[in-house]
Protein backbone atom coordinates (compact mmCIF):
# COMPACT_ATOMS: atom_id res chain seq x y z
CA UNK A 1 0.00 0.00 0.00
CA UNK A 2 1.38 3.32 -0.83
CA UNK A 3 -0.96 6.36 -0.63
CA UNK A 4 -4.39 7.03 1.85
CA UNK A 5 -7.09 9.01 0.80
CA UNK A 6 -7.45 11.64 3.18
CA UNK A 7 -10.19 13.37 1.27
CA UNK A 8 -11.18 12.07 -1.74
CA UNK A 9 -12.39 15.68 -3.38
CA UNK A 10 -14.52 15.97 -6.04
CA UNK A 11 -15.31 13.35 -9.21
CA UNK A 12 -11.95 11.50 -8.57
CA UNK A 13 -11.44 8.18 -10.08
CA UNK A 14 -8.40 6.10 -11.21
CA UNK A 15 -7.74 6.60 -15.24
CA UNK A 16 -6.01 4.60 -17.78
CA UNK A 17 -5.57 4.64 -21.12
CA UNK A 18 -9.66 3.08 -21.63
CA UNK A 19 -10.81 0.04 -22.71
CA UNK A 20 -11.72 0.50 -26.83
CA UNK A 21 -13.30 -2.55 -28.80
CA UNK A 22 -16.75 -2.91 -26.33
CA UNK A 23 -18.37 0.49 -28.08
CA UNK A 24 -20.94 -2.84 -29.83
CA UNK A 25 -21.67 -4.44 -25.92
CA UNK A 26 -22.59 -1.12 -25.12
CA UNK A 27 -18.80 -0.33 -23.36
CA UNK A 28 -18.15 3.42 -23.39
CA UNK A 29 -13.41 3.33 -24.18
CA UNK A 30 -13.35 5.67 -21.17
CA UNK A 31 -10.14 6.63 -20.00
CA UNK A 32 -8.69 9.65 -18.82
CA UNK A 33 -10.03 12.95 -19.77
CA UNK A 34 -7.00 14.49 -20.99
CA UNK A 35 -4.63 11.37 -22.05
CA UNK A 36 -1.76 13.59 -23.52
CA UNK A 37 -0.95 15.43 -20.00
CA UNK A 38 -1.61 11.53 -18.48
CA UNK A 39 1.44 10.26 -21.04
CA UNK A 40 3.35 12.92 -19.98
CA UNK A 41 3.28 12.43 -16.30
CA UNK A 42 3.53 8.87 -16.96
CA UNK A 43 6.77 9.37 -19.14
CA UNK A 44 8.61 11.60 -16.29
CA UNK A 45 8.07 8.88 -13.93
CA UNK A 46 9.38 5.85 -16.12
CA UNK A 47 6.29 4.17 -16.83
CA UNK A 48 4.23 3.70 -19.79
CA UNK A 49 1.88 5.91 -21.48
CA UNK A 50 -0.95 3.43 -20.16
CA UNK A 51 -0.45 3.04 -16.48
CA UNK A 52 -3.33 4.17 -14.38
CA UNK A 53 -3.18 7.73 -12.60
CA UNK A 54 -5.55 9.59 -10.42
CA UNK A 55 -7.84 11.98 -11.83
CA UNK A 56 -9.63 14.36 -9.87
CA UNK A 57 -11.45 17.50 -10.33
CA UNK A 58 -10.25 18.96 -7.28
CA UNK A 59 -9.69 18.59 -3.35
CA UNK A 60 -8.45 15.47 -2.87
CA UNK A 61 -5.72 14.79 -0.32
CA UNK A 62 -3.55 11.86 0.48
CA UNK A 63 -0.69 10.63 2.50
CA UNK A 64 2.25 8.82 1.90
CA UNK A 65 1.86 5.73 4.16
CA UNK A 66 5.29 4.42 2.64
CA UNK A 67 7.82 6.34 0.75
CA UNK A 68 6.15 7.26 -2.73
CA UNK A 69 7.63 8.88 -5.91
CA UNK A 70 4.60 11.01 -7.62
CA UNK A 71 4.22 13.83 -9.88
CA UNK A 72 1.11 16.22 -10.45
CA UNK A 73 0.21 17.60 -13.69
CA UNK A 74 1.70 20.75 -13.74
CA UNK A 75 4.68 19.85 -11.21
CA UNK A 76 8.06 20.32 -12.65
CA UNK A 77 9.32 17.10 -12.15
CA UNK A 78 8.61 13.66 -9.76
CA UNK A 79 8.97 13.91 -5.87
CA UNK A 80 9.42 11.39 -3.17
CA UNK A 81 6.90 11.88 -0.49
CA UNK A 82 8.30 10.59 2.69
CA UNK A 83 6.22 8.07 4.79
CA UNK A 84 3.71 10.06 6.93
CA UNK A 85 3.77 13.35 4.79
CA UNK A 86 0.70 14.69 2.44
CA UNK A 87 -0.13 16.22 -0.64
CA UNK A 88 -3.18 17.87 -2.56
CA UNK A 89 -4.25 17.07 -5.78
CA UNK A 90 -6.23 20.31 -7.84
CA UNK A 91 -6.50 20.92 -11.67
CA UNK A 92 -4.24 23.59 -13.03
CA UNK A 93 -6.03 27.36 -12.81
CA UNK A 94 -8.60 27.27 -14.99
CA UNK A 95 -8.91 23.93 -16.00
CA UNK A 96 -11.52 20.74 -14.93
CA UNK A 97 -9.41 17.76 -14.29
CA UNK A 98 -6.15 17.23 -12.30
CA UNK A 99 -3.79 14.14 -12.31
CA UNK A 100 -1.82 12.37 -10.31
CA UNK A 101 0.59 9.65 -11.15
CA UNK A 102 2.44 7.19 -9.23
CA UNK A 103 5.84 5.57 -10.29
CA UNK A 104 4.88 1.79 -11.11
CA UNK A 105 1.08 3.04 -11.64
CA UNK A 106 -2.00 3.05 -9.65
CA UNK A 107 -2.69 -0.99 -8.94
CA UNK A 108 -6.23 -2.14 -9.33
CA UNK A 109 -8.18 -5.01 -10.47
CA UNK A 110 -8.93 -4.17 -14.21
CA UNK A 111 -12.00 -4.34 -15.83
CA UNK A 112 -11.86 -5.30 -19.53
CA UNK A 113 -8.05 -4.67 -20.28
CA UNK A 114 -8.50 -1.66 -18.34
CA UNK A 115 -8.14 0.35 -14.85
CA UNK A 116 -10.38 3.63 -15.90
CA UNK A 117 -13.62 4.03 -13.86
CA UNK A 118 -16.50 4.61 -15.99
CA UNK A 119 -18.45 7.09 -14.08
CA UNK A 120 -21.89 6.20 -16.60
CA UNK A 121 -21.97 2.23 -16.08
CA UNK A 122 -20.47 2.09 -12.78
CA UNK A 123 -17.85 -0.30 -14.76
CA UNK A 124 -13.64 -0.58 -13.10
CA UNK A 125 -11.97 0.67 -10.40
CA UNK A 126 -14.41 1.27 -7.12
CA UNK A 127 -14.94 5.06 -6.62
CA UNK A 128 -12.50 6.85 -4.14
CA UNK A 129 -13.94 6.66 -0.94
CA UNK A 130 -12.18 8.65 2.37
CA UNK A 131 -10.04 6.01 4.02
CA UNK A 132 -9.26 4.31 0.87
CA UNK A 133 -5.89 2.77 0.14
CA UNK A 134 -4.08 2.98 -3.28
CA UNK A 135 -1.61 0.74 -4.13
CA UNK A 136 1.40 1.36 -5.93
CA UNK A 137 1.94 -0.85 -9.21
CA UNK A 138 4.85 -2.28 -10.43
CA UNK A 139 4.72 -1.05 -14.26
CA UNK A 140 7.54 1.72 -14.06
CA UNK A 141 10.43 0.49 -16.30
CA UNK A 142 12.06 4.00 -17.68
CA UNK A 143 13.90 6.58 -15.32
CA UNK A 144 12.64 9.30 -13.66
CA UNK A 145 12.98 12.74 -15.77
CA UNK A 146 11.56 16.46 -15.51
CA UNK A 147 8.49 16.59 -17.37
CA UNK A 148 10.03 17.05 -20.67
CA UNK A 149 7.12 18.63 -22.79
CA UNK A 150 6.51 22.64 -21.62
CA UNK A 151 2.72 23.76 -21.39
CA UNK A 152 1.79 24.97 -24.47
CA UNK A 153 -1.08 26.56 -23.53
CA UNK A 154 -4.87 25.52 -24.72
CA UNK A 155 -5.75 26.06 -28.47
CA UNK A 156 -8.07 28.78 -28.33
CA UNK A 157 -10.45 27.58 -31.69
CA UNK A 158 -10.88 23.72 -31.26
CA UNK A 159 -11.24 22.01 -34.66
CA UNK A 160 -14.33 20.07 -35.66
CA UNK A 161 -15.11 17.91 -38.55
CA UNK A 162 -18.32 17.31 -40.62
CA UNK A 163 -20.75 15.00 -38.90
CA UNK A 164 -23.16 12.64 -40.52
CA UNK A 165 -26.81 14.08 -39.62
CA UNK A 166 -25.79 17.52 -41.17
CA UNK A 167 -29.24 16.83 -43.30
CA UNK A 168 -30.76 16.78 -40.20
CA UNK A 169 -30.09 20.50 -39.46
CA UNK A 170 -31.08 24.11 -41.22
CA UNK A 171 -28.71 24.57 -44.25
CA UNK A 172 -25.94 27.10 -42.42
CA UNK A 173 -26.23 25.11 -38.82
CA UNK A 174 -22.32 23.92 -39.61
CA UNK A 175 -21.81 27.81 -40.02
CA UNK A 176 -24.00 28.70 -36.80
CA UNK A 177 -21.54 25.96 -34.53
CA UNK A 178 -18.67 28.05 -36.21
CA UNK A 179 -20.04 31.53 -35.32
CA UNK A 180 -21.32 31.44 -32.39
CA UNK A 181 -18.92 31.87 -29.20
CA UNK A 182 -20.24 29.00 -27.01
CA UNK A 183 -20.46 28.88 -23.24
CA UNK A 184 -19.54 26.14 -21.36
CA UNK A 185 -23.03 25.41 -18.95
CA UNK A 186 -22.23 21.91 -17.87
CA UNK A 187 -19.87 19.50 -17.56
CA UNK A 188 -18.12 15.96 -16.69
CA UNK A 189 -16.41 12.97 -17.94
CA UNK A 190 -19.75 12.13 -19.95
CA UNK A 191 -19.89 15.14 -21.88
CA UNK A 192 -20.05 18.94 -22.41
CA UNK A 193 -23.04 21.12 -22.51
CA UNK A 194 -23.14 24.42 -24.52
CA UNK A 195 -25.35 27.31 -24.09
CA UNK A 196 -25.30 30.46 -25.65
CA UNK A 197 -27.27 29.87 -29.01
CA UNK A 198 -28.71 27.32 -30.35
CA UNK A 199 -28.94 25.07 -33.91
CA UNK A 200 -32.05 24.69 -35.18
CA UNK A 201 -33.06 21.42 -36.33
CA UNK A 202 -34.80 20.64 -39.87
CA UNK A 203 -36.09 17.76 -39.09
CA UNK A 204 -38.23 17.10 -35.87
CA UNK A 205 -38.48 13.47 -35.59
CA UNK A 206 -36.34 11.29 -33.32
CA UNK A 207 -33.68 10.15 -34.99
CA UNK A 208 -33.15 6.30 -34.44
CA UNK A 209 -30.36 5.37 -32.88
CA UNK A 210 -26.87 5.28 -33.52
CA UNK A 211 -23.32 4.70 -32.10
CA UNK A 212 -21.60 7.76 -30.74
CA UNK A 213 -17.61 8.60 -30.13
CA UNK A 214 -15.84 10.87 -28.05
CA UNK A 215 -16.04 14.32 -29.56
CA UNK A 216 -19.76 13.81 -31.76
CA UNK A 217 -21.99 16.93 -31.39
CA UNK A 218 -25.24 16.31 -30.78
CA UNK A 219 -28.10 18.11 -31.17
CA UNK A 220 -30.95 17.62 -29.11
CA UNK A 221 -34.71 19.40 -29.67
CA UNK A 222 -33.36 22.19 -27.34
CA UNK A 223 -30.50 23.06 -30.54
CA UNK A 224 -28.05 23.31 -27.44
CA UNK A 225 -25.20 21.24 -28.38
CA UNK A 226 -23.96 18.17 -26.49
CA UNK A 227 -20.38 17.13 -26.27
CA UNK A 228 -19.59 13.37 -26.03
CA UNK A 229 -16.93 12.58 -23.73
CA UNK A 230 -15.03 9.92 -23.05
CA UNK A 231 -17.62 8.07 -21.05
CA UNK A 232 -20.53 8.59 -23.34
CA UNK A 233 -23.45 6.55 -23.92
CA UNK A 234 -22.42 3.96 -27.16
CA UNK A 235 -25.48 5.00 -29.16
CA UNK A 236 -28.40 8.24 -29.29
CA UNK A 237 -30.93 9.33 -31.17
CA UNK A 238 -29.95 12.54 -31.16
CA UNK A 239 -28.40 13.89 -34.72
CA UNK A 240 -24.41 14.31 -35.18
CA UNK A 241 -23.40 17.25 -37.14
CA UNK A 242 -20.10 17.45 -36.21
CA UNK A 243 -17.40 15.79 -34.33
CA UNK A 244 -14.60 17.96 -32.26
CA UNK A 245 -10.86 16.59 -33.59
CA UNK A 246 -9.31 14.08 -30.78
CA UNK A 247 -6.35 16.00 -30.99
CA UNK A 248 -8.72 18.95 -29.08
CA UNK A 249 -10.83 17.58 -27.08
CA UNK A 250 -9.12 17.19 -23.92
CA UNK A 251 -9.03 21.04 -24.28
CA UNK A 252 -12.67 21.29 -24.59
CA UNK A 253 -13.41 18.77 -21.17
CA UNK A 254 -10.79 20.57 -19.36
CA UNK A 255 -12.53 24.86 -19.78
CA UNK A 256 -14.52 25.33 -16.94
CA UNK A 257 -18.57 26.09 -16.70
CA UNK A 258 -18.92 29.49 -17.82
CA UNK A 259 -15.55 29.99 -19.99
CA UNK A 260 -16.06 29.90 -23.81
CA UNK A 261 -15.23 27.98 -26.58
CA UNK A 262 -15.22 29.04 -30.50
CA UNK A 263 -15.05 26.34 -33.16
CA UNK A 264 -13.66 26.17 -36.99
CA UNK A 265 -13.60 23.22 -39.46
CA UNK A 266 -10.93 21.42 -39.61
CA UNK A 267 -9.48 21.26 -43.35
CA UNK A 268 -9.95 17.89 -44.93
CA UNK B 1 -21.71 5.99 -46.44
CA UNK B 2 -22.09 9.17 -44.01
CA UNK B 3 -18.73 10.59 -42.83
CA UNK B 4 -17.95 11.04 -39.28
CA UNK B 5 -15.63 12.94 -38.16
CA UNK B 6 -12.11 12.23 -39.95
CA UNK B 7 -11.82 8.75 -38.36
CA UNK B 8 -14.80 7.51 -38.56
CA UNK B 9 -17.73 6.47 -41.01
CA UNK B 10 -21.39 5.43 -40.76
CA UNK B 11 -22.85 2.87 -42.67
CA UNK B 12 -26.40 2.91 -43.64
CA UNK B 13 -28.13 -0.71 -43.59
CA UNK B 14 -30.75 -0.08 -46.21
CA UNK B 15 -32.38 -3.50 -45.75
CA UNK B 16 -28.98 -5.18 -44.13
CA UNK B 17 -29.81 -6.12 -40.23
CA UNK B 18 -27.44 -3.47 -38.49
CA UNK B 19 -26.68 -6.33 -35.83
CA UNK B 20 -25.77 -8.43 -38.74
CA UNK B 21 -23.99 -6.72 -40.78
CA UNK B 22 -21.69 -5.51 -38.21
CA UNK B 23 -21.18 -8.87 -37.39
CA UNK B 24 -19.83 -9.59 -41.00
CA UNK B 25 -17.68 -6.36 -40.69
CA UNK B 26 -16.10 -7.45 -37.65
CA UNK B 27 -14.04 -9.72 -38.92
CA UNK B 28 -11.03 -9.14 -39.51
CA UNK B 29 -9.80 -11.23 -42.37
CA UNK B 30 -11.91 -8.34 -44.49
CA UNK B 31 -9.40 -5.45 -42.92
CA UNK B 32 -6.28 -6.62 -44.58
CA UNK B 33 -4.65 -5.01 -41.07
CA UNK B 34 -6.33 -1.89 -41.00
CA UNK B 35 -9.07 -3.21 -38.96
CA UNK B 36 -11.77 -0.59 -37.40
CA UNK B 37 -11.60 0.14 -33.37
CA UNK B 38 -14.86 -0.26 -32.93
CA UNK B 39 -17.81 -1.80 -35.41
CA UNK B 40 -20.93 -0.63 -33.38
CA UNK B 41 -24.23 -1.21 -34.70
CA UNK B 42 -27.04 0.91 -33.84
CA UNK B 43 -30.84 0.93 -34.86
CA UNK B 44 -30.47 1.29 -38.79
CA UNK B 45 -26.42 2.14 -39.24
CA UNK B 46 -23.51 0.56 -38.64
CA UNK B 47 -20.69 2.94 -36.69
CA UNK B 48 -16.87 1.94 -37.98
CA UNK B 49 -13.95 4.20 -35.28
CA UNK B 50 -10.60 4.13 -36.68
CA UNK B 51 -6.95 5.08 -35.19
CA UNK B 52 -6.30 7.09 -38.14
CA UNK B 53 -7.98 9.55 -40.47
CA UNK B 54 -9.99 7.35 -43.20
CA UNK B 55 -11.49 8.39 -46.91
CA UNK B 56 -14.91 6.59 -46.86
CA UNK B 57 -14.39 6.14 -50.52
CA UNK B 58 -11.14 3.69 -49.45
CA UNK B 59 -13.80 1.77 -47.67
CA UNK B 60 -16.38 0.79 -50.38
CA UNK B 61 -15.26 -2.40 -51.53
CA UNK B 62 -14.80 -3.88 -48.00
CA UNK B 63 -18.49 -3.07 -47.15
CA UNK B 64 -19.92 -4.61 -49.94
CA UNK B 65 -17.91 -7.89 -48.91
CA UNK B 66 -19.38 -7.24 -45.24
CA UNK B 67 -22.78 -6.66 -46.68
CA UNK B 68 -22.28 -9.96 -49.12
CA UNK B 69 -20.86 -11.98 -46.07
CA UNK B 70 -23.95 -10.79 -43.35
CA UNK B 71 -26.86 -12.17 -46.28
CA UNK B 72 -24.91 -15.41 -45.34
CA UNK B 73 -24.71 -15.27 -41.38
CA UNK B 74 -28.62 -14.07 -41.93
CA UNK B 75 -29.22 -17.15 -44.13
CA UNK B 76 -26.97 -19.53 -41.90
CA UNK B 77 -27.66 -21.77 -39.15
CA UNK B 78 -26.67 -19.94 -36.25
CA UNK B 79 -26.58 -20.57 -32.53
CA UNK B 80 -29.84 -19.60 -30.63
CA UNK B 81 -29.38 -18.26 -27.02
CA UNK B 82 -32.65 -19.39 -25.19
CA UNK B 83 -34.00 -17.75 -22.37
CA UNK B 84 -35.90 -18.66 -19.63
CA UNK B 85 -38.65 -16.30 -18.42
CA UNK B 86 -40.90 -15.56 -15.53
CA UNK B 87 -43.89 -13.92 -17.50
CA UNK B 88 -45.47 -12.37 -14.21
CA UNK B 89 -44.37 -8.77 -15.35
CA UNK B 90 -46.06 -5.52 -13.71
CA UNK B 91 -47.19 -4.22 -16.98
CA UNK B 92 -48.57 -7.54 -18.80
CA UNK B 93 -52.23 -6.88 -17.62
CA UNK B 94 -51.96 -3.30 -18.62
CA UNK B 95 -50.57 -4.30 -22.10
CA UNK B 96 -53.16 -6.86 -22.45
CA UNK B 97 -55.52 -4.66 -22.17
CA UNK B 98 -53.81 -1.30 -24.32
CA UNK B 99 -53.24 -4.36 -27.90
CA UNK B 100 -56.95 -5.79 -26.90
CA UNK B 101 -54.95 -9.14 -26.93
CA UNK B 102 -54.88 -11.47 -23.76
CA UNK B 103 -51.97 -12.00 -21.39
CA UNK B 104 -51.83 -15.36 -22.97
CA UNK B 105 -51.41 -14.23 -26.52
CA UNK B 106 -48.75 -11.90 -25.75
CA UNK B 107 -46.74 -14.63 -23.79
CA UNK B 108 -47.24 -16.96 -26.54
CA UNK B 109 -46.05 -14.51 -29.19
CA UNK B 110 -43.35 -14.02 -27.11
CA UNK B 111 -41.77 -17.09 -27.15
CA UNK B 112 -42.75 -18.06 -30.76
CA UNK B 113 -41.39 -14.99 -32.14
CA UNK B 114 -37.56 -15.16 -33.34
CA UNK B 115 -35.26 -12.02 -32.07
CA UNK B 116 -32.35 -10.95 -32.95
CA UNK B 117 -29.91 -7.97 -31.47
CA UNK B 118 -29.79 -5.27 -33.76
CA UNK B 119 -27.64 -3.34 -31.30
CA UNK B 120 -27.02 -3.14 -27.67
CA UNK B 121 -26.56 0.68 -25.74
CA UNK B 122 -28.39 2.44 -23.03
CA UNK B 123 -25.61 0.22 -20.25
CA UNK B 124 -23.40 -2.32 -20.86
CA UNK B 125 -24.45 -5.87 -22.60
CA UNK B 126 -28.22 -3.85 -23.04
CA UNK B 127 -29.65 -5.71 -26.31
CA UNK B 128 -32.52 -3.95 -28.51
CA UNK B 129 -33.76 -7.32 -30.09
CA UNK B 130 -35.79 -7.05 -32.89
CA UNK B 131 -38.48 -9.99 -33.96
CA UNK B 132 -41.85 -8.66 -32.42
CA UNK B 133 -44.83 -8.55 -34.03
CA UNK B 134 -46.56 -5.22 -35.28
CA UNK B 135 -49.20 -5.27 -32.50
CA UNK B 136 -46.73 -5.45 -29.58
CA UNK B 137 -44.92 -2.75 -30.76
CA UNK B 138 -46.08 -0.06 -27.97
CA UNK B 139 -44.61 3.04 -26.40
CA UNK B 140 -42.27 3.06 -23.38
CA UNK B 141 -43.75 4.37 -20.31
CA UNK B 142 -44.85 8.17 -20.01
CA UNK B 143 -42.94 8.20 -17.00
CA UNK B 144 -39.88 5.65 -16.33
CA UNK B 145 -39.61 3.66 -13.19
CA UNK B 146 -36.61 5.12 -11.01
CA UNK B 147 -35.81 1.36 -10.37
CA UNK B 148 -36.28 -1.34 -12.74
CA UNK B 149 -34.69 -5.02 -11.40
CA UNK B 150 -32.04 -6.67 -13.44
CA UNK B 151 -33.44 -9.45 -15.39
CA UNK B 152 -36.73 -7.62 -15.53
CA UNK B 153 -37.74 -8.84 -19.75
CA UNK B 154 -39.30 -5.61 -20.85
CA UNK B 155 -40.56 -4.18 -23.97
CA UNK B 156 -40.86 -1.40 -25.96
CA UNK B 157 -40.90 0.69 -29.65
CA UNK B 158 -40.89 -3.02 -31.32
CA UNK B 159 -38.37 -4.33 -29.24
CA UNK B 160 -37.13 -6.74 -26.58
CA UNK B 161 -34.67 -6.45 -23.66
CA UNK B 162 -33.45 -7.86 -20.67
CA UNK B 163 -32.14 -5.28 -17.87
CA UNK B 164 -28.50 -6.67 -17.33
CA UNK B 165 -28.13 -4.62 -13.91
CA UNK B 166 -30.80 -2.83 -11.74
CA UNK B 167 -31.59 0.79 -13.11
CA UNK B 168 -34.00 3.04 -13.81
CA UNK B 169 -36.15 2.42 -17.27
CA UNK B 170 -38.91 3.40 -19.19
CA UNK B 171 -39.71 -0.04 -20.99
CA UNK B 172 -42.97 -2.05 -20.52
CA UNK B 173 -42.39 -5.08 -18.23
CA UNK B 174 -43.30 -8.66 -19.34
CA UNK B 175 -41.26 -11.01 -17.27
CA UNK B 176 -37.96 -11.69 -15.08
CA UNK B 177 -35.22 -14.36 -16.14
CA UNK B 178 -32.11 -15.42 -14.20
CA UNK B 179 -29.83 -15.61 -16.90
CA UNK B 180 -26.69 -13.00 -16.81
CA UNK B 181 -26.59 -10.73 -19.64
CA UNK B 182 -23.67 -9.14 -19.06
CA UNK B 183 -20.40 -10.20 -16.43
CA UNK B 184 -17.35 -8.11 -17.37
CA UNK B 185 -15.01 -10.77 -16.15
CA UNK B 186 -17.21 -13.62 -18.61
CA UNK B 187 -15.33 -14.81 -21.67
CA UNK B 188 -17.18 -13.73 -23.48
CA UNK B 189 -18.56 -10.34 -21.68
CA UNK B 190 -22.12 -10.43 -22.91
CA UNK B 191 -24.38 -13.08 -23.38
CA UNK B 192 -26.18 -10.74 -26.27
CA UNK B 193 -24.05 -9.26 -28.52
CA UNK B 194 -25.25 -7.80 -31.97
CA UNK B 195 -26.54 -10.44 -34.47
CA UNK B 196 -27.58 -12.85 -31.58
CA UNK B 197 -30.43 -15.19 -32.55
CA UNK B 198 -32.66 -15.40 -29.31
CA UNK B 199 -35.69 -17.60 -28.11
CA UNK B 200 -37.64 -16.85 -24.71
CA UNK B 201 -39.23 -20.07 -23.41
CA UNK B 202 -41.91 -19.69 -20.90
CA UNK B 203 -40.61 -21.27 -17.15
Amino acid sequence: MSLLVINRGVGTTIQDAGRPGYAHLGVAASGAVDPVTVARVNRALGNPAEAAVVETAGGLRLRAMTPVTVLRDGDIGPVTLRAGSEITVDPRPGQVWGYLAVRGGIEAPPVLGSRSTDVMSGLGPETIVDGRELARGADATGALSDVTVPDGGSPSILRVHAGPRLDWIVDDALDHLIEVSWRVTETGRVGVRLGGGAIARSVDRELKSEGLIPGAVQVPASGEPLVMGRDHPTTGGYPVIAVVDRADLASLMQRPVGSTVRFALAPT
Amino acid sequence: MLPYGDRAVLVECDDQHPGRLAEALRRHELWDGAAPIEVVPGARTVLLTFSEPVASSDLTAVIERASDGARGLLDGASTIVEIEVDYDGEDLDALAEETGRGVDEIIESHTSAIHIVDFCGFAPGFAYMSGLPDWLHVPRLATPRTRVPAGSVAIAAGWSAVYPGESPGGWRLIGRTDAVVFDADGEPPALLPPGTTVRFTAR
